[in-house]
């Protein structure tokens, strides 16, 4: 039965691709579908179907809103033929439109053997906060298991609030990480991938360019980085393998 | 090891002469130089809604093909122009900022592009041009970093 893990959270900068990039890391075997204004996800290459939203005006004024209608299509065709677990990074402003969709589809998707599980990341920031309850009371009819992330890169949420909204949810953190500026550099290059596959071996290179310490530090934070953020998607990569 | 001086110099003049007239570097295949060639084109019809798929069909059709003749495909021809492009702003980004340094003249290895005048020597120095005539993407602009990163990752 293919699982499939929506990725969420309608404001923008909330840390919800870092999230996606550690799932991708857990489960190498999982397929991504990537639905955002721009390809984002480039260094996992085919692991990812890319699907661009939203649909030009000038389109939609042309088809009398059909081509509205029709843009999620791609991604909706592409969870229902499903093989394998699917992390789908549902860009910013676009769950909203997308969560109620896939919960019309839920029961053919239900008959092809398809089960959903919802994955929202929440920071302190009021919009994101705001919006965290919102995407997970519109998943929770057709979800199987609903999680949250608290990523504290703009401190850490009120636990009060958290409690209201977190019933029934796994609820896991990020916590802030201070990061050497160049480390943090090469990880808005790289994303998480290189940092398992290539960084130790790269260590000399490192050192070569910007010298023992600093390579050292390069090295440790973006290593302890990966690490956390895996931490925090690991119970939805769990399930996600079930 | 002992240098031989005049030997470096021979043999460094001959390579570039063998090297291609292009300020980007050694082309590695016929296909890039082909899409380097056709890009106004390709853009042109991209911009009007022309699919990639289209395009690398009509581009087989004239011979530019990958591996052992086989038909480009849109996959293999969106990665050629993204790697194009990338170098086309990495150029003029370089030769911007070599405008810039005051311990630098201009001389013949440094031609600014046609429809550029040199730099008055007391004005300040023009913005970078672009080099493709349209702004990076943010895709492209992704993929430009992370072949940076894979550079900079790469064994010295």
């Amino acid at each position: 039965m293919p699982r499939i893990l929506l990725v969420a959270q309608d404001k923008g900068g909330s840390g919800k691709t870092v999230l996606v990039r550690a799932l991708a890391e857990c489960l190498p075997s999982a397929h991504l579908i990537e639905i955002e204004a721009n390809r984002r996800l480039v260094e996992l290459e085919d692991r990812v179907s890319f699907f661009p939203v939203r649909a030009e005006r000038g389109e939609i004024n042309r088809t009398g809103g059909a081509a509205a209608r029709a843009e999620f299509d791609g991604p909706l065709n592409a969870i229902a033929t499903a093989q394998g677990p699917v992390i789908v990074d549902v860009g910013a402003n676009t769950a909203g439109s997308l969560l109620p969709l896939i919960g019309e589809a839920q029961a053919r998707y239900a008959r092809r053997g398809v089960e959903f599980g919802l994955l929202v990341v929440l920071t302190s920031e009021p919009g994101a906060l705001a919006n965290a309850p919102v995407l997970l009371d519109l998943a929770k009819p057709f979800t199987a298991a609903r999680f949250a992330v608290e990523n504290q890169i703009e401190g850490p949420v009120d636990p009060k609030a958290l409690k209201a909204f977190t019933k029934d949810v796994t609820l896991t953190r990020l916590e802030k990480l201070s990061l050497d500026e160049r480390a943090n550099d090469l990880l808005q290059k790289g994303g998480l991938r290189f940092i398992g596959e290539d960084l130790t071996a790269a260590e000399d290179s490192l050192t070569d360019r910007f010298g023992f310490a600093e390579a050292g530090r390069i090295v440790e934070d973006l290593t302890r980085f990966r690490a956390k953020a895996m931490q925090a998607a690991g119970p939805a990569a769990r399930w996600l393998e079930g | 090891m002992p240098l031989d001086p005049k030997r470096l110099a021979r043999d460094a003049k001959r390579a570039q002469a063998q090297r291609p007239d292009s300020s980007i570097g050694r082309e590695t295949t016929g296909v890039t130089r082909a899409v380097r060639a056709g890009l106004p084109v390709i853009r042109q019809l991209r911009a009007a809604g022309v699919t990639w798929a289209a395009i690398a069909e009509a581009l087989s059709a004239q011979g530019v093909t990958q591996g052992e003749g086989q038909p480009l495909t849109a996959t293999r021809l969106t990665a050629i122009v993204t790697q194009v492009e990338a170098q086309e702003r990495r150029t003029a980004e370089r030769e911007a900022r070599r405008r810039t340094r005051p311990d630098l003249t201009a001389s013949s290895e440094i031609v600014p592009p046609p429809e550029l005048s040199l730099p008055d020597p007391v004005a300040p120095a023009p913005p970078a041009p672009a080099g493709s005539g349209a702004h990076a993407t943010e895709e492209e602009i992704r993929r430009a970093g992370l072949h940076d990163l894979r550079q900079l990752l790469k064994k010295s």
